[in-house]
C-alpha cells in the first residue's frame, strides 16, 4: 500500500468519527509464525494501522520492555532481510495498513535504496525511525519520494514550533507525538501539560496527530483520544504478545 | 592542505552528523550556541586555562626517552606525558572544559558513560571541584575489570549505575546514558567522553584535547627545533589521538598514527580494531566506521583494555583514513602487555594498559626509523589502574 492510500484509509477513519488505534509489533520475538499471528489478530480486533518494529543490538529510543524483545529476536536471528521476506508473505487483510519503526544502522547496511524499493512488495507504507532528525531527512527522502513511502516524524515535548512545521512539510501520514521526553515503556499518568501540547500540535498541522510512548492502558487511551487522533501502543502490547494473552490485546484494542 | 572540518552539519566527509532522537535535537543545537559563544569567550577561556594549569598541573612534559630510544635503536622517543595530569589521564581535559560550559549553560547535573573508568572519574572530579551532582553509567563487565576506578568515582560524590543491558561494556553504558539524558534534559548536561557522537560532541571534545597536540608541537620546536617525523598515539573512541594529530592535520610530511587494540589478533572475532575491520554504520548519533554483521547489528568487541573496548570510532579519524591522512596499525592484548612492561622496566613508567598499545607499535616502529629522526608517542594515560588485572594475568603465567 502506498503512503497515499495510507493517508485516504487514515482518513476515511477519522471521517467516519473513529480515532487510530496503532499497535506495535516487535518483529521475530518469539518467532515469525508467531509474529504472524498477532498481526492477525490485530487486524481482527480493529488495529488501524500496524507498526512493526525492527529488533537492534543499541535501540536508544526504547525502554527495558522493547529492548529485551528485539533481544529476543536477535537472539533468535531475526534480520531485516528476514523481516522483509516475512512480510512479503502476509499481505495485508481487513485494508490494515503498515509501518515499519527501525533504527538507521540496519537499513543503511541493508542499501536504503534496496530497502526502499522492497518496501511496497512488504506491503509497507511508511517509516518511523527514531534515529533520524528532521537534520538528517535528505539522506533518505529521494527513496521515500520515488517509491511513496511516508516519513512520519517524531514531536517531542522538547520540539520547537518551528521545527514542527518544517518536520510537517516533509511528513505523510500522520505526526507521532511522543508523550514525554524519555524512552518508550509503560508509565503511570501523564501531566496536563500533554493534553494542551497535543491540542497545540493539532492546531499546528492538517496531519492526523497520534501520540505515543507510555500509553498502555484504557484509561490512558480514553484521555488522550480526546485531545488527538489517536495513539500508540507498544511495550504493553509486546509484554501481552510475550505472554501469550491474546484475550488482553483484543480487549485493549477493542477498547478504543 | 588546508583542512577545515566539520562542516556546519558536523559532517566530517561522509561521517558524523546528528542521529538522534527528536527529543535530544533541541539540547545539541543549543550545545552547539554555547560552545561556538564560549569558544571564543575571553573570560571562558582564562578560566579553563587558569584550572588546567593550576590544578590538572598543564602544560604536561615532552619527554625525551633516552632508555627506550636506545633499546629501540632507530628514533629518538618522545613521550607526551599525559599520564601525569590530575586524574591519571588526558581525560581530564574534556571533562573540566566541559563542566565550564555546563556552568555556563545553568545547569547544575552531569551525566556521563565510561569504559575503562579514566572519563568517569576525570568526570566526577570536574564535577566535585564546581559541586555538581554526577551520574556515571558503566558496563557491569568493566566494572569488574576496573574496581578501582569504581572506588574512586565513588569517593568523588558519584553515582556509579552498572549497566546490564546488551554486552555490558561501553558501547552499552553510552546507549544508557543517552537514555539517561533524554529523561534529564532540562537540568542535566551529557558529557562524551570520546571524540564521537552527534555533533558538535566530535569538534567540541576535539578542540578541548587539542591543549594536548598544541603543546607537543610548541615542545618540540623547544627542545629539537623542528617538528616530529611520526607521531603515534592509541584509539578506541579516538580523543586522545584527534586531541594530538588535530595541531599536526595540516603539517603533511608529518605521518600520523592510530593504533587499535587487535585483542586476540584481527584475524580472529576478538578484537576492537575499527578502521582496520570496521564497515561505514551508524551508532550513538553519529555516522561512522563500525564493526557490525551483515545485518546492520553492532557487533560485541574485545579488548583487555576496557577503554579501547568500543565497536566505533570518532567520525574525524574515519575521514582522515579516507582522506589517506592517517594511516592506522593495530597491537594484540600481548603486545601491549610486552609494551606495558618495556616501558616500566626501561623508563619507571607505568602505562594505561590503552597507552601501551601505541608503546607497542612505537616499539616495532623506531628500529625502523633513521637514526636522527623523531618519533612521538602520546602517553595518554597512567597504568596504576591495570596493575591489578595485569598481576593476576602474569600470576596465570
Amino acid at each position: 500500500m502506498s503512503a497515499t492510500l495510507m493517508e485516504q484509509r487514515i482518513e476515511s477513519l477519522l471521517n467516519e468519527g473513529k480515532k487510530l488505534f496503532i499497535p506495535y509489533v516487535m518483529c521475530g520475538d518469539g518467532g515469525f509464525e508467531k509474529t504472524g499471528d498477532l498481526i492477525r489478530v490485530l487486524e481482527s480486533a480493529g488495529a488501524s494501522i500496524i507498526e512493526i518494529g525492527i529488533p537492534f543490538s543499541d535501540p536508544i529510543a526504547d525502554g527495558p520492555t522493547i529492548q529485551a524483545a528485539g533481544q529476543r529476536a536477535l537472539d533468535d536471528g531475526v534480520t531485516l532481510k528476514k523481516i522483509l521476506s516475512f512480510l512479503k508473505t502476509l499481505p495485508p487483510r481487513h485494508d490494515v495498513p503498515r509501518i515499519i519503526m527501525t533504527y538507521l544502522n540496519p537499513i543503511v547496511q541493508y542499501g536504503l535504496d534496496a530497502f526502499f524499493k522492497e518496501l511496497n512488495d512488504a506491503y509497507v507504507s511508511g517509516v518511523i525511525i527514531p534515529d533520524l532528525p528532521l537534520e538528517e531527512y535528505d539522506m533518505i527522502s529521494s527513496y521515500t519520494r520515488d517509491n511513496d513511502i511516508a516519513i512520519i516524524p517524531l514531536v517531542a515535548p522538547s520540539t520547537t514550533p518551528d521545527r514542527i512545521e518544517r518536520m510537517t512539510d516533509k511528513a505523510k501520514g500522520f505526526i507521532y507525538t511522543v508523550t514525554v521526553n524519555g524512552t518508550t515503556g509503560a508509565r503511570q499518568g501523564f501531566a496536563e501539560e500533554l493534553t494542551n501540547r497535543l491540542e497545540s500540535i493539532k492546531s499546528q498541522t492538517n496531519l492526523p496527530v497520534v501520540a505515543g510512548f507510555g500509553i498502555s492502558t484504557k484509561e490512558h487511551i480514553d484521555l488522550l483520544t480526546q485531545h488527538c487522533d489517536g495513539v500508540v501502543v507498544g511495550s504493553r502490547i509486546v509484554e501481552l504478545a510475550n505472554d501469550g494473552d491474546y484475550e488482553s490485546i483484543k480487549a485493549l484494542v477493542g477498547s478504543l | 592542505m588546508n583542512y577545515n572540518m566539520p562542516d556546519e552539519k558536523g559532517y566530517f566527509g561522509k561521517h558524523g552528523g546528528r542521529f538522534v532522537p527528536e527529543t535530544l535535537m533541541p539540547a545539541l543545537i543549543e550545545l552547539e550556541k554555547n560552545f561556538r559563544l564560549y569558544i571564543e569567550d575571553e573570560t571562558f577561556n582564562r578560566e579553563l586555562t587558569y584550572y588546567l594549569k593550576q590544578y590538572v598541573g598543564r602544560e604536561s612534559p615532552l619527554y625525551f626517552a633516552e632508555r627506550l630510544t636506545e633499546h629501540c635503536g632507530g628514533a629518538k622517543i618522545y613521550l607526551k606525558r599525559e599520564d601525569l595530569n590530575h586524574t591519571g589521564a588526558h581525560k581530564i581535559n574534556n571533562a573540566l572544559a566541559q563542566v565550564l560550559l555546563t556552568k555556563r549553560m545553568g545547569k547544575n547535573k552531569i551525566v556521563a558513560e565510561t569504559g575503562a573508568g579514566q572519563h568517569g572519574v576525570a568526570t566526577a572530579t570536574a564535577a566535585a571541584l564546581f559541586g555538581m551532582e554526577c551520574t556515571i553509567f558503566m558496563g557491569e563487565e568493566d566494572i569488574k575489570r576496573q574496581r578501582l576506578n569504581v572506588f574512586r568515582m565513588g569517593l568523588l560524590g558519584a553515582k556509579v549505575e552498572s549497566v546490564t543491558s546488551g554486552s555490558k561494556v561501553l558501547k552499552d553504558a553510552v546507549n544508557e546514558a543517552l537514555k539517561y539524558w533524554v529523561t534529564n534534559l532540562s537540568d542535566t548536561h551529557y558529557i562524551m567522553g570520546s571524540a564521537l557522537g552527534p555533533h558538535p560532541y566530535p569538534e567540541m571534545v576535539r578542540e578541548f584535547q587539542s591543549v594536548i597536540g598544541k603543546e607537543t608541537k610548541q615542545q618540540i620546536y623547544e627542545q629539537e627545533g623542528q617538528l616530529p617525523d611520526t607521531i603515534i598515539a592509541c584509539v578506541g573512541g579516538g580523543s586522545n589521538a584527534i586531541g594530538m594529530f588535530h595541531p599536526f592535520i595540516e603539517d603533511e610530511g608529518i605521518e600520523l598514527i592510530a593504533v587499535e587494540a587487535a585483542g586476540k589478533g584481527v584475524e580472529t572475532s576478538e578484537h576492537a580494531a575499527t578502521l582496520t575491520k570496521g564497515q561505514y554504520g551508524v551508532l550513538h548519533g553519529n555516522a561512522m566506521y563500525l564493526l557490525q554483521d551483515d545485518a546492520g547489528q553492532v557487533h560485541e568487541v574485545y579488548s583487555m583494555s576496557a577503554g579501547l573496548d568500543y565497536p566505533g570510532i570518532g567520525p574525524e579519524h574515519c575521514h582522515l583514513k579516507d582522506m589517506g591522512r592517517l594511516k592506522y596499525d593495530s597491537a594484540t592484548d600481548d603486545e601491549a602487555v610486552q609494551a606495558f612492561k618495556t616501558l616500566s622496566e626501561l623508563e619507571g613508567i607505568i602505562p594505561a594498559l590503552e597507552s601501551a598499545h601505541a608503546i607497542a607499535h612505537g616499539l616495532k616502529l623506531a628500529p625502523t626509523m633513521e637514526k636522527g629522526s623523531i618519533l612521538v608517542i602520546n602517553l595518554s594515560g597512567r597504568g596504576d589502574k591495570d596493575v591489578h588485572q595485569i598481576s593476576e594475568l602474569l600470576e596465570v603465567n
